[in-house]
């Protein structure tokens, strides 16, 4: 009896560390060699990929950059308006993230329109609102197509390991990219699934705390 | 007498024999109505049927069995402009998609019949009357 009680407690205490949690995101995408001279002598150091600077602007026509995202962790993510697929979806999810952390001034929530044409800045205003956005740190933001497909290229989707050789094709991955305070990519979510997002708000809340440790 | 018995008991049955296959026929159209929702009109109106806050309207409030003929236009033809739902205004577009009668029927029983409603079956002919006078 006292033996099987032991067994039990034993399997129960095995399972239950075999699922604890990450307590610090890894940093993800390839690391780049660059070379450096200290004192004359040549060294390699190994840097992670960082998202590239941009500037683009939001609903209200504020200005969102480096230096608006200074000591912020956000999401980022690729949608239109009009789109009839999954955005809808990634939508309803980025809200569940937006209500826990509307207020949190080291966080942004980051959503680039792919389509500037029909989407203009008062569009982004009218939908921002009909989402229930106002006042928050969710930025629906604005820029040719060039600046976004580069940024979209460049700087999130290499990382999501997504094919871009079609035009728009990465847009469609439906990825939430969480990116820290240093610009490095910390984790990629399926922004359609809903799992996936509540992995990401567990994880949302470490990389805060990391960063508020870093402040 | 022994055929008297036969006709009460085949008057008996009868009625539980078309119940039961309208109640079959009931679950065939839900079944086939949710394969339909999946693969066309779940990325908008959502899995719990809720929308999207003011721009999509949810189809889980009983909006499609009051407004069953109109519901079954929009369906069929899509839909653009203002339109209130519950209280609230919408003002996007639903895309067409060419369905045949019998899909509508499955697709607005779905409909009717999920996220706690329980309304009977449509009927293709109602279908069919709803869709002569879509505006
Ligand atoms: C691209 C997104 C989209 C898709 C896909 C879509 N709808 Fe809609 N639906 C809407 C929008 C937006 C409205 C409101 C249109 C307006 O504001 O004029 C609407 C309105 C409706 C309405 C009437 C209002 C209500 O809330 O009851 C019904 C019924 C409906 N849709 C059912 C469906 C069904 C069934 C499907 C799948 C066959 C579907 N929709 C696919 C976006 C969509």
């Amino acid at each position: 009896m006292k033996n099987s009680i032991l067994i039990i407690i034993a399997v129960f205490s095995l399972s239950c560390s075999s699922i604890r949690k990450k307590e610090v995101l890894p940093v993800l995408g390839r690391y780049e060699v660059i070379e450096k001279t200290i004192d004359g002598k040549k060294t390699y150091d190994s840097i992670p990929h960082t998202i590239a600077d941009f500037s683009f602007l939001n609903q209200d026509s504020m200005i969102v950059d480096n230096d608006f995202l200074k000591g912020k962790a956000y999401i980022a993510d690729f949608f239109f308006t009009s789109c009839p697929t999954i955005c809808p979806t990634m939508k309803k999810q980025l809200l569940r993230v937006f209500d826990k952390y509307k207020h949190e001034k080291d966080f942004a929530i980051l959503s680039h329109t792919i389509d500037p044409k029909h989407d203009t800045i008062p569009l982004l205003k009218d939908f921002s609102e009909r989402l229930g956005v106002t006042g928050g740190n969710w930025h629906f933001l604005y820029g040719t197509q060039e600046e976004i497909y580069s940024i979209g290229e460049k700087s999130y989707m290499l990382i999501a390991g997504e094919d871009s050789s079609a035009p728009g094709g990465y847009i469609h991955s439906g990825a939430f990219i969480l990116v820290d305070d240093q610009k490095r990519v910390r984790g990629i979510y399926d922004g359609t699934d809903v799992d996936q997002v509540n992995i990401l708000l567990i994880e949302l809340d470490l990389l805060l705390n990391e960063i508020k440790s870093r402040n | 007498m022994k055929s008297k018995a036969a006709i009460s008991i085949i008057l008996f049955i009868t009625p539980i024999f078309v119940a039961c296959s309208q109640d079959v026929k009931l679950k065939q159209y839900i079944a086939k109505g949710e394969e339909l929702y999946l693969a066309n009109c779940i990325h908008c109106h959502q899995a719990d049927g809720s929308g999207l806050a003011a721009v999509i309207p949810p189809v889980n409030s009983d909006f499609s069995i009051k407004n069953k003929a109109f519901s079954i236009c929009v369906i069929k033809n899509g839909l653009q402009g203002e339109i209130e739902v519950e209280g609230q205004t919408y003002n996007g577009n639903m895309p067409s998609v060419a369905f045949t009668d019998l899909e509508l029927a499955e697709l607005i029983t779905y409909l009717n019949n999920s996220w706690g409603k329980q309304e009977s079956i449509t009927t293709i002919s109602e279908v069919e009357d709803a869709l002569k006078n879509c505006r």
